[in-house]
């Protein structure tokens, strides 16, 4: 009689990873295919044309590089806070927290002009931060997950944000639509050329991701997460103290995000407007840019230039074909299914044996 | 039972051709030290575990028991040490739990069987109140009624009285009897000589995965204390094999001083009552007993994990912990060697916000060629390394941080002979600069290494004695080990 | 209008607009009181409302899209099973790919569909003799649609089958100890995998039940989040279906308030109430320490569960 032996892997070849991660995306490529073939779209001139309007184009670029931004923000923040096994899932209403704050800045604070950049990114990353440290309040006072109280606070924030712009902070009304009055010229961050890439916030994206990677490599504080998120019985042991460390990752993932909420408003919009548009999902979609980075925050500037590239391509089978912007969840919920099911499929090793009667 | 093997991953042999029979209308007593491998074949019996050899005949008949429900179709049934129940639920949705028969309402109908139960067995026992609710006490005697409705023949016990309070202890008994009188055959394993004298027909003693001897309790000695002598021989054996040689150090001050130390542990039962003892630099202090005595919650309390009353005095608040688990709690298995070396000392080797990477690098392959571990280089994962290994590298930590007092916990736990040898010559190493305290369950551990030897037993320390005496008095150590000396008595 | 009026008024709609939300609920209770965390709900209801309302306006039936819908709400939730019981995956990534998958396939799937109005829908009825008891027949029985009984019938159902049945006691002991459970002849996985399935069912009906009677049309995103407060009633209410009831029609009153009492009050700000009423509850109930033990979380919620090795 044959048995199956399964066996756990401690830790599969970074190798057997990266292929599984690259494969996922395939996969999930190929399954897309079919969505086109449906819609009566010969799924290789919808691919050729992808690759023409997204990466085979200046324009296209720019797209991805602008719409990467904000991801690349919020990813290097998660992916310090699932580095400490913190459940950080309200990066969407940590990034609104930022740009709201941002917004008070420009609009409501009166600082001089020649401050106005400065400040915004200052108060930008503490209504982030202070945003994400609710959360750990609760859980250190109250045992409160995580999960459920970044989660309901994406919704608070995202309701705080429409009460400012229906209400107190509401500006001119154009269409029937609510925002803001416009930020001026001293509030507004400069780009590169025609496009909106919003290029300081860009530049604070590739330090972050720099100093997160430092300090998870190299620093003493770093060190404590990584054993307080791979084991808390060790941590214990040696002495970490918990909520010290946790505060310090939730400023800076909040923080994070919160820059990403500033630059939206300061640097694409002007403006503070519907949460949907000022954030198109990037603290959720940053959930996945996190943890397609398997804990590596320079993959991160990869990871957030593949998901740039999915939400352009969005917009590319939206204008060329008609289909509906959403078919970039389908990609993205697809690409997390193979990714999480490989991923537990490599922790086990398969053989058969003879088993004797 | 008949020639019952079981080898575990490792190398570890835990039952080694074991025979056994059990009658109705009988009280087994299974007893032997830590690791000599009861649990592991009651398991087998229960069906939760599968012997590598050997076979099984129930009634008579040639049987197979590859599952708990094919054990439970036969009638055996097993209460474990950690018991079986759901917090949260009642006594009533506790027992029905996975009894068929009843679609609706199956609380109600439980109850009345549970009364009647209770009622013949006389084990009172409320059946809506909820489990978190209950007494140890309490929640064992719905274990067992759990086991009695489902038909138990024979009822295995795994430790009962090892999370009972003496008063608790003294109730179970009239139970075993009556349901001894109702036919059962009851099988308990404990390590107390006092209980299985008091309650046991038939007793089988297991020595390292073998069985030592398997009598009927009349046969033996009629005075008790004789008896429990005879037990314990058989138990730990008369002689104990030194392979290591100690050198005379000199005694220095305290290190540590323990005064009237009382602790709780989680079910809020006190487990340590009332221990003193002082350990000195340049000695090894060793404190032997079953696992379950108390041990672990002296230790968390003196690593500061645990809160406790009475009087802790430690020279330094610096010092040296080996703890039990190596895994979760020694090393991060997922981590590098390296990052594992620093774990206990990672502030030595930083400054204010960076860590000095080289430095830890150079101290990793420093201490990876003096405590021979065995790794390519500093970058494999401490999961990867076998458990010597990942205990050399606790070692290796913990000792080139120079404490002046260390504890180890059942530092060899589970090794090999080389890897073994390897910890008692670190340890004795370091015996010329501190004082070490050592938890261990294993007797020929204690004997080399302390150099005074206290035994624990329920919580309380039975007595201390010299390494040169306690050569000798090896017969007397299993006594106090199992509760069957009180304190030693100089007169004998 | 006198304010009991008032009251009772926005209690009746209060039972409308909630009962999606008690759908969703009951279904995310039982998946996990057995030990799985779905957080996919949101993805099975939209699945569900396009689904649902696709069925109805092709066949004109609205029963058989209440049908259907389930049906997708239950093969959405397979895909959950599979992956968080048989292969052991985190649930809260696997909760957030589902939403998203599910979002995104109902918006690629409805394009050529929105904004085209449901001609056929579920009648409004009252109930005879029923209507003309004092209050309670006001605000249940006169004028609510029949799903608003076949919801109310799911709770008092579904809290029978948890609580007084057997096999309620086996789905509470798999999500609170499986090992026990397993120990004992449950087939563990059998049983999650059911929970999980009765969930997606729930949930899509819930789903439909918003694009056929709600809004009878389609429009993408339509749930806006409604699957996220199921996720956050499910704690609200303590995993016990007839505090569900309770809380969903207060979770209801709240949105019908929402428009409502739009002239004197920001809508917005009585939108925050349900999240933060998520937060502030389990704050509550860890101050009485009785209650926090007994009304908890099922212990193994979201650990997958695997036979340990010998």
């Amino acid at each position: 009689m044959i048995r199956l032996k399964i066996r756990k892997v401690i830790h599969p070849r970074w190798t057997s990873v990266f292929g599984v991660s690259v494969l996922s995306i395939f996969l999930s490529f190929f399954f897309i295919g079919f969505v086109f073939f449906g819609y009566g779209i010969s799924p290789i001139t919808a691919y050729y044309e992808i690759f023409i309007e997204t990466v085979g184009n200046v324009y296209g670029v720019t797209q991805i590089i602008w719409q990467s931004i904000p991801l690349m923000l919020c990813g290097v923040g998660l992916l310090l806070a699932f580095k400490a096994s913190y459940w950080n899932i309200g990066a969407e209403g940590q990034l609104l927290m930022g740009a709201t704050a941002a917004t008070w800045v420009a609009l409501f604070s009166g600082i001089p002009d020649l401050f106005q950049v400065p400040m915004i990114f200052a108060c930008g990353f503490a209504g982030g931060a202070v945003w994400g440290l609710i959360s750990t309040v609760l859980k250190s006072q109250f045992r409160i997950n995580e999960v459920i109280t970044t989660l309901m606070m994406n919704y608070i924030a995202m309701n705080i944000v429409l009460y400012l712009i229906h209400g107190p902070w509401k500006g001119e009304e154009m269409r029937g639509f609510a925002y803001t009055d416009s930020f001026s010229q001293a509030a507004s961050l400069p780009t590169i050329g025609n496009s909106y890439i919003h290029w300081p916030t860009l530049l604070l994206g590739a330090v972050l991701i720099g100093v997160v990677y430092v300090i998870v490599s190299r620093t003493k504080l770093g060190y404590e997460v990584k054993v307080i998120g791979q084991s808390p019985g060790a941590a214990r042991y040696a002495g970490i103290p918990y909520f010290r460390t946790i505060f310090w990752v939730m400023l800076i993932s909040g923080g994070c995000a919160g820059l990403a909420g500033a630059g939206e408003v300061s640097g694409v919009h002007h403006m503070l407007r519907h949460p949907e548009q000022v954030s198109l999902g990037y603290g959720y979609t940053a959930i996945i840019v996190a943890w397609l980075a398997r804990g590596n925050p320079l993959v991160v500037i990869l990871t957030s230039f593949l998901f740039g590239m999915i939400y352009v391509i969005g917009d590319v089978v939206q204008l060329s074909f008609g289909l509906p912007f959403q078919i970039i969840n389908v990609f993205t919920g697809l690409i997390l299914f193979f990714l999480i099911a490989s991923e537990s499929l490599m922790k086990y090793r398969i053989s058969f044996e003879r088993e004797e009667q | 039972m008949r020639g019952i093997s079981k080898q575990f991953p490792g190398g570890l042999c835990a039952n080694d051709h074991i025979d056994l029979d059990i009658y109705p209308g009988h009280i087994h007593a299974l007893l032997g030290e830590n690791g000599a491998g009861k649990t592991t074949l009651m398991n087998i019996l229960s069906g939760m575990y599968r012997a590598d050899e050997g076979e099984f005949s129930v009634d008579g008949h040639a049987a197979q028991i590859r599952s708990p429900k094919e054990a439970l179709a036969h009638g055996i049934v097993m209460v474990h040490q950690h018991f079986r129940l759901i917090p949260p639920h009642t006594v009533a949705e506790n027992i029905v739990l996975g009894i068929g028969r009843w679609f609706f309402s199956p609380v109600k109908k439980i109850e009345k069987a549970i009364r009647d139960f209770s009622a013949q067995y006389n084990l009172p026992i409320h059946p809506s109140s909820r489990i978190c609710d209950l007494s140890v006490g309490e929640q064992q005697r719905v274990e067992i009624i759990k086991a009695l409705i489902r038909g138990a023949r024979i009822c295995i016990l795994d430790e009962p009285t090892s999370v009972l309070t003496p008063q608790e202890t003294k109730e179970l008994f009239p139970i075993l009897r009556k349901m001894k009188s109702e036919g059962k055959a009851v099988i308990f394993i404990t390590h107390k000589l006092e209980e299985v004298l008091e309650v046991a027909d038939h007793i089988t003693v297991l020595r390292k995965g073998r069985v030592v001897d398997s009598m009927p309790s009349s046969s033996l000695e009629a005075d008790r204390e004789e008896a429990k002598k005879q037990l314990a021989c058989m138990m730990v054996g008369k002689e104990v094999i030194l392979k290591v040689r100690r050198e005379q150090v000199r005694i220095g001050n305290e290190v540590i001083k323990v005064e009237q130390l009382r602790v709780m542990n989680d079910r809020e039962i006190e487990t340590v009552r009332g221990v003193s003892f002082a350990v000195r630099k340049g000695e090894i202090f060793g404190v032997i007993g079953v696992a379950g005595n108390g041990q672990r919650e002296l230790v968390e309390a003196l690593v500061g994990f645990r809160s406790f009353s009475g009087r802790i005095e430690k020279t330094s608040e610096k010092f040296g912990y080996i703890p039990e688990n190596r895994l979760h709690m020694g090393t991060v298995p997922h981590m590098s060697i390296a990052e594992n070396i620093i774990l206990t000392c990672y502030r030595d080797f930083s400054g204010p916000l960076f860590l000095d990477v080289p430095l830890i690098e150079e101290h990793a392959h420093r201490l990876i060629s003096s405590f021979r571990i065995v790794a390519p280089d500093t970058r494999v994962l401490a999961g990867q390394l076998s458990g010597g290994n990942i205990q050399r590298l606790i070692l290796a930590r913990e000792l080139s941080q120079n404490p002046l007092f260390l504890i180890a916990e059942q530092p060899t736990h589970g090794l090999d002979v080389s890897s073994t040898e390897d910890v008692w010559k670190a340890l004795l190493d370091l015996r010329r600069t501190a004082g070490i305290l050592l938890i261990t369950g294993d007797l020929e551990e204690v004997l080399s290494l302390s150099d005074r030897i206290a035994v624990m037993f329920q919580g309380v320390v039975v007595d201390v004695l010299d390494a040169s005496s306690a050569q000798q008095r090896v017969e007397e150590i299993g006594l106090m080990m199992t509760g069957g000396l009180k304190k030693f008595d100089r007169g004998r | 209008m006198g304010w009991e009026l008032w009251v009772v008024e926005t209690l009746r709609r209060a039972l409308a607009y909630g009962t999606p939300l008690l759908l969703g609920t009951l279904g995310e209770i039982y998946a996990e009181r057995a030990g799985v965390l779905n957080l996919g709900v949101e993805g099975m209801m939209i699945l569900g409302a396009f689904v649902g309302f696709l069925t109805a306006f092709v066949t004109g039936n609205p029963w058989l899209g209440f049908l259907m819908g389930a049906a997708a709400g239950g093969a959405a939730s397979l895909i959950h099973a599979f992956l968080s019981i048989t292969l052991g995956v985190i649930q809260v990534v696997l909760g957030l790919a589902l939403t998203l998958f599910g979002l995104g396939l109902s918006g690629v799937l409805g394009q050529g569909w929105e904004g085209r109005p449901l001609k056929v829908s579920l009648t409004v009825l009252s109930v005879p003799y029923l209507k003309d008891i004092p209050i309670v027949g006001k605000i249940v029985f006169t004028e609510q649609n029949i799903l608003v009984y076949v919801g109310i019938g799911f709770a008092l159902l579904l809290w029978f089958l948890l609580f007084r049945t057997s096999w309620g006691i086996t789905i509470r002991s798999v999500g609170e100890n499986p090992a026990t459970a397993d120990a004992l002849g449950i087939r563990v996985s059998l049983i999650r995998y059911l929970c999980v399935i009765l969930g997606g069912i729930l949930a899509g009906m819930g789903g439909a039940y918003l694009s056929i009677v709600y809004r009878p049309s389609w429009t993408q995103g339509m749930t806006s989040g409604m699957g996220w407060i199921v996720i956050a009633l499910t704690i609200f209410s303590v995993w016990h279906p007839l505090a569900a009831l309770g809380g969903s029609y207060i979770f209801g009153s709240l949105f019908y308030l929402s428009f409502r009492l739009q002239p004197w009050l920001a809508p917005e700000l009585l939108t925050i109430m349900p999240y933060l009423f998520t937060i502030l509850a389990p704050m509550l109930l860890s101050v009485h320490k009785k209650l926090r033990r007994r009304m908890g979380a099922p212990a193994a919620l979201g650990i997958p569960y695997r036979r340990e090795e010998e």
